[in-house]
């Protein structure tokens, strides 16, 4: 074949710059440490790649948010413990109560001190904040108080039921926290109880407030149970009264009371007082009548911690070494060492459960890391680049383009018109 | 001797023209598509002597370029190939670096928007890690607004290309013209001379010419007419009909190609050549990419915003949109470009997205016909709605067209026959993405459902923390529920009547719940199970029985066995509609004379898509009225006697219905009901209550499964009670004597509910059991399941969640978006079935152009080495070899030197012929 000097200088071109691009293409390979380029390089192992990248990055985010849960059930872990070790010591207190042939009603008063000093600890314990300023047993509601109120007229529980539920894997959560309802407030009774409450729709403003409640007489209050009672203001008669019925059935048990703030009624056994400005009903307002503020005293089978100790603290400050008087602690201090056990065991319950979500984070966790693993040994297999291989090409390829250079130059000196 | 100087003469010519004619191919070794010229020599013939013919030397016959015609027209089409291909490759792996490195990649973006996600979940009253959430979803936001950018500038260089080639072109096809018109008069002057060098440009301009489109070169004389795509003449002899580029008909930011006496764009029929590849690469990559892309946004921030409205923020409101609505009115209008060929401007279009899981990739083109409309989705061509304009025009009524989750809203305008819109749904998506203004306390990561189990519940169930299934119903408008702000309207409490059996009620009023509107009441309860409270679906209506026959409406007792709760045989429709076809399918089921509610709720049961609940209520009232406690006395219950009595002596504990007011003997007939295991195994439970506003005591009797209560007297004469059904006036029924019973029947009543696109009808209408049908729908729009063991009066309230700064249960529903199928893919059995998360959606669309980037490298790599080998070929043909003309060179030399010396014979024989004189 005939051979023109352009396609000489043609051939020799293009073969220096496909061998000098596949030398840069190495020595980009060489100085990423990567096979794959750009998707284009190996379109399959790219998108296979990207995909391990985000299961490697989903897995560390799952890390982190295992770590959030641990620290979260152990600080609740912690809380808890010293809620044991406090029921632990009023335990004591009321074995050491039920001794009534050795200890005199003074030292009662100073057991009773000590319940009282205990019972702030637990209250504490309970209002427990953590880093961020939530109070972590009190449901959703982190932003205030669960537990409020006094020693002397009890504490209300104003949270709710609600968990913060941390996610570990793609389609599992787990609970990072429990609420006081469940630990402290939702407690099996030793004997039938009440809860109270004002009805939220109350007019009345700052609102009215109903104590704990308080079953004084057991019996009366057993045959009532489980029925509750509405507390309802009637109409001015002159006076502020009050009408209680029985919510099921709408049967009467009180009618007009007149109302004092702050006296002690008793209906059915249960001791109650209610403070502040009620707002009387009106039925004659236009154009609707006018709805009296509401109480309500529902039947229980729980009893809060708190209220037991509290109960006990006021068994405690009112022994007065009567024979009575003796028969009422010992049944307070019968009572109290069940209710304690409860709540004992519901910690416990919950100390256990936390065990339990504690083992499954750690599972997890190492579920974690052995996908983490094979994601990196796949993805390595994938996208890192064998140096042996990628070396012995450049020196191939470097070999290649010197090679082309210098033929190049032995030919292009051939030519007949240097000799002319 | 004047011949041999001639004919030395001739020689000297000839090789002066060879040496000429190597020098100009020496000259020209270099030049882009010159061909080598060589020198014809022919002998100049013969002068007829007397001793024969004497030769008169050499002359030059022609000077010839050499080239194969073949090989020309083949390195046309290698070009064309070429360059096409390499126009596209170096357009897609700009795309495919721009959308594969890292740092613009959307994949990099997305995890660490979800991560933040995930930390603020992890730490809801954390104001840094929501802080991080917002800063990330703006970062999310520029690598979307980016992307788009990127793509934009692909675009737009591509379009500029685009523009240049066809000026080129253009230029080109002038240069063959004129060239053409050269070559003609060349051929005039002298026939026989081929005008080497004019052809040899005309060559090139033609090779260059092939370098930007694929031509058809047709050879007509001396002059070649030149013609692209399907056969548009572009060059003529020496006519140029130049091709134009002009805004496209629906995007003024698009160019088409038009060619002189076309009135469509050519674009489609052109190929090969830079413009070809561009071309190639805008139809079949870049506004996919666009879609694909916007299409991932679109669906991110609807999912988005959907997930964040049914979540209530730190301050306990809904949340608001995290990301600017797609349906917003900028965006939704945006979506249609009207063709600029429409008879009037005046149309207003908008498209909505209705469900962003069904949303495909794909534009579409609507055109009015006449009266009619349809839609072609462009993507497979297939036509995919048609109808008629209800109004034409249609100038104020709107008129939607929905399909593949969007929405066409004809808003104003008149429509003409032709008119024609294109309908680009995800085409912005990427460039409309944007994050509101948000604050930290904006993001919804709490539910506003909180559900709690009242403390003084005596049974052993529990609720669930439960979940918003939406916040709007069917047509897009939000719940009643959610009406308000900071509240549920109404907050709803779940209060068990029997520990099987269970009503929904509005606990607005805590001391006094009242039934729902449409009522949820005697569900049933299993133990065991989770019990889901409410209905999913969110088309779910319920019909409540009002007919005239219900109950007990009127009427004296009758003797015992002869009662009849009155209810008539009816005929009750239910018409289904299928959402997809449309078509209508209706099934008829009757009731029979005197059926119980509870048989007609059982017939109505077994309609698909039907549930009926069947109830029952009597009111036993004025029990005074028996007077005193004497023989014969009894009163029964569905046959079961309720006064005990032994031999004509009643037990002692059977008061006298006269002491209080009746209370003691209504607490005794209500003890004896709830004590009785054949009516507690039907459901019948009774209680003795005081109605304040009567100031009377009576006894209330509930079936919880509808079965008719008949209530029998048998007394003295004279002596009678009153009986109603809570909702009519009493019935009295008096004592006849011993032996003589008199009864009352009391009907039950029927709630129905029926799944969404199911209708109930009634013959007669209205029924005497239902009244006028009225369906009111019955989705809540919550759900929360129980589970456990329950005792009658066991409640459960769902209020909202206030001031829930630890709930965190909507942010990990916005979490699970992250690996949610959201997008439906190309290989998706149809696209209402998502199957890929956002990343993986993206990362499809990497595969995709990935691999094309990758096939069309080889494909260069190949087409490129083709080329080289043809253009090899034609340079060994046409191409100068230097050596060969030095070689020419001395030939041609000596060939003069040879010539000059006979001439310096032909004068030294003359010298000597004149020296001898």
């Amino acid at each position: 074949m005939r051979v023109s000097t352009l396609s000489i200088y043609n051939l020799a071109n293009s073969s220096m710059s496909e061998a000098n691009q596949a030398l840069v293409r190495t020595q980009e390979q060489i100085s990423t440490g990567k096979r794959i380029l750009t998707a284009a390089d190996d379109p399959v192992a790219a998108t296979r790649i990207q995909q391990l990248n985000r299961n490697i990055a989903s897995v560390e985010q799952f890390n982190r948010n295992i770590d959030v849960a641990e620290n979260n059930l152990a600080l609740e872990e912690t809380s808890l413990n010293g809620a044991t070790n406090l029921l632990q010591r009023i335990q004591e207190l009321a074995v050491q109560a039920g001794n009534t042939a050795v200890l005199s009603p003074s030292e009662y008063a100073s057991l009773a001190d000590e319940v009282n000093i205990r019972l702030d600890e637990l209250v504490g314990i309970a209002n427990t904040q953590n880093s961020n300023g939530d109070y972590i047993f009190a449901g959703f509601k982190s932003d205030s108080q669960p537990f409020t109120g006094d020693t002397t007229n009890g504490y209300q529980f104003s949270g709710d039921e609600g968990q913060l539920h941390i996610k570990i894997d793609n389609n599992t959560t787990i609970a990072s926290n429990d609420t006081a309802k469940a630990i402290f407030v939702d407690i099996p009774s030793d004997a039938n109880n009440v809860a109270t409450s004002v009805n939220p729709n109350n007019r009345s403003n700052p609102p009215i407030s109903i104590s704990v409640g308080n079953v004084i007489d057991q019996e009366v209050y057993d045959e009532f149970y489980p029925e509750d009672m509405i507390i309802q203001f009637n109409d001015d008669n002159p006076g502020k009264n009050f009408t209680i019925t029985e919510r099921s059935t709408g049967k009467l048990i009180a009618e007009n009371i007149t109302y004092s703030s702050g006296e002690t009624l008793i209906y059915k056994g249960v001791e109650l007082t209610i403070t502040g400005n009620p707002a009387s009903a009106d039925s004659g307002a236009l154009p609707l009548a006018l709805v009296g503020d509401q109480l309500f005293v529902d039947s229980a089978d729980t009893q809060d911690i708190i209220t037991t100790m509290l109960r006990f603290r006021d068994a405690l400050n009112s022994y007065d070494g009567s024979a009575a008087g003796v028969s009422r602690l010992e049944n307070s201090v019968a009572s109290t060492i069940n209710n304690l056990r409860n709540t004992q065991a519901s910690i416990s319950e919950v100390v256990s459960s936390i065990g339990a979500r504690n083992n499954v984070l750690e599972s997890m966790r190492s579920l974690h890391a052995d996908t983490n693993l094979v994601s990196k040994e796949l993805l390595s297999s994938l996208s890192d680049l064998d140096f042996a291989e990628a070396s012995t090409r450049l020196q191939l390829e470097s070999f290649i383009l010197q090679a082309a250079q210098a033929s190049f130059l032995r030919v292009s000196e051939l030519s007949l018109i240097n000799q002319l | 001797m004047s011949g041999l100087l001639g004919v030395s003469l001739s020689g000297l010519q000839v090789s002066q023209t060879a040496l000429r004619v190597a020098g100009h191919n020496i000259a020209n070794a270099n030049t882009e598509g010159y061909s080598r010229q060589s020198t014809e020599i022919t002998s100049a013939g013969g002068q007829l002597s007397g001793v024969g013919y004497v030769g008169n030397g050499a002359q030059t016959s022609a000077i010839e370029r050499t080239v194969n015609s073949f090989v020309t027209t083949q390195i046309r089409q290698d070009t064309s190939l070429s360059s096409g291909l390499q126009a596209y490759n170096g357009s897609i792996n700009q795309l495919n670096d721009a959308i594969s490195s890292d740092s613009p990649g959307l994949i990099v973006g997305l995890e660490s928007f979800f991560s933040a996600l995930q930390n603020a979940t992890d730490d809801p009253t954390s104001t840094p890690a929501r802080q991080l959430f917002i800063s990330e979803a703006e970062g999310l936001q520029d690598r979307f607004n980016g992307l788009y950018e990127r793509l934009e500038t692909i675009k737009n260089g591509v379009d500029a290309n685009v523009k240049t080639a066809v000026q080129q072109i253009n230029g080109l096809a002038s240069s063959v013209a004129s060239l053409n018109v050269s070559i003609s008069s060349a051929n005039g002057v002298a026939a026989d001379n081929t005008p080497n060098d004019l052809l040899d440009q005309r060559d090139e301009a033609l090779r260059s010419l092939s370098e930007l489109i694929s031509v058809q070169v047709i050879q007509q004389g001396d002059q070649v007419n030149v013609t692209v795509g399907n056969g548009i003449p572009v060059v003529v002899g020496s006519v140029v009909n130049a091709l134009g580029v002009e805004q496209n008909e629906f995007n003024p930011n698009q160019f088409d190609i038009f060619a002189t006496g076309f009135t469509t764009p050519i674009n489609d029929t052109l190929s090969g050549g830079q413009l070809g590849g561009l071309l190639d690469f805008e139809a079949t990559v870049i506004d996919s990419t666009f879609n694909d892309i916007g299409r991932i946004a679109t669906v991110l921030a609807d999912q988005f915003n959907q997930i964040q409205a049914q979540g209530i923020t730190l301050d306990n409101n809904f949340g608001q949109d995290i990301f600017s609505d797609v349906n917003g009115n900028r965006n939704a209008l945006a979506r249609v470009l009207p063709s600029i060929n429409n008879q009037t401007s005046d149309q207003v279009l908008s498209v909505s997205i209705t469900d962003s899981a069904r949303l495909t990739a794909s534009d579409y083109s609507l055109t009015v016909s006449g009266t009619n409309y349809n839609v072609v989705r462009l993507s497979d061509n297939r036509e995919i709605a048609n109808g008629s304009l209800t109004v034409v025009p249609p100038a104020t009524a709107p008129n939607a067209i929905q399909f593949d989750g969007i929405s066409i809203d004809f808003q104003s305008g008149t429509f003409s026959n032709n008119d024609k819109f294109l309908v680009q749904p995800t085409r912005s998506g990427a460039q409309n993405f944007a994050v509101n203004p948000l604050q930290v306390t904006d993001i919804a990561l709490g539910s506003p459902l909180l559900t709690d189990t009242n403390l003084g519940n005596l049974g052993t169930a529990k609720i669930s923390p439960g979940q918003v299934l939406s916040v709007n119903d069917n047509l897009g408008v939000t719940l009643p529920l959610f009406a308000q702000a900071g509240e549920f309207s109404p907050p709803l409490l779940v209060k068990f009547t029997t520990p099987n059996s269970y009503d929904i009620l509005n606990n607005s009023d805590v001391a006094n719940p009242t039934q729902l509107d449409p009522p949820i009441r005697n569900q049933i309860y299993v133990q065991g199970i989770q019990n889901n409270l409410f209905p999913t679906d969110v088309g779910q209506t319920t019909v409540v029985s009002d007919g005239t026959a219900l109950g007990l409406p009127a009427g004296p007792a009758v003797p015992a066995g002869t009662g009849v709760n009155g209810y008539p045989a009816e005929t009750f429709t239910f018409t289904r509609i299928d959402p997809i076809t449309g078509a209508t399918s209706s099934q008829n089921v009757f009731s029979t004379v005197n059926a119980s509610a509870r048989a007609t709720a059982g017939v109505l049961d077994n309609v698909d898509g039907v549930s009926a609940i069947a109830f029952n209520k009597l009111e036993l009232r004025d029990v005074d009225g028996l007077v005193s406690l004497a023989t014969p006395f009894q009163i029964t219950l569905n046959g079961e006697g309720l006064v005990a009595s032994t031999a004509g002596v009643f037990d002692p504990d059977v008061p006298d219905p006269a002491l209080n007011g009746g209370e003691d003997f209504n607490d005794y007939i209500a003890a004896k009901i709830n004590s009785n295991p054949n009516l507690t195994a039907l459901g019948i439970v009774a209680v003795s209550a005081f109605d304040a506003s009567s100031s009377e005591f009576y006894v209330q009797i509930n079936s919880t499964r509808g079965d008719d209560l008949t209530l029998q007297l048998e007394a003295t004469a004279g002596r009678s009670i009153n009986v109603n059904d809570g909702d009519n006036s009493n019935v009295n029924i008096a004592g006849a004597g011993a032996g003589n019973v008199n009864e009352v029947v009391v009907g039950g009543r029927i709630d129905v509910s029926m799944a969404s696109d199911i209708g109930m009808g009634t013959t007669p209408s209205p029924s005497a059991i239902f009244g006028a049908i009225t369906a009111l729908s019955s989705f809540v729009g919550i759900q929360a399941s129980i589970s456990g063991g329950g005792q009658a009066g066991d409640q459960f309230s769902l209020d909202f969640n206030t001031d829930a700064a630890f709930d965190n249960r909507n942010g990990l529903a916005l979490s699970n978006l992250q690996g949610a199928n959201t997008i439906a893919s190309s290989t998706s059995r149809n696209s209402s079935d998502p199957d890929q998360s956002f990343g993986d959606s993206y990362s499809t669309l990497l595969e995709t152009v990935g691999i094309k980037s990758n096939i069309s490298n080889q494909d260069t790599d190949a087409a490129n080495s083709v080329l080289m080998q043809t253009i090899n070929l034609r340079n060994s043909i046409s191409g100068v070899s230097l050596d060969e003309e030095a070689a020419d060179l001395i030939q041609y030399q000596q060939l003069y030197s040879a010539n000059a010396q006979v001439i310096n014979v032909a004068r030294e024989i003359f010298d000597q012929l004149l020296n001898s004189l």
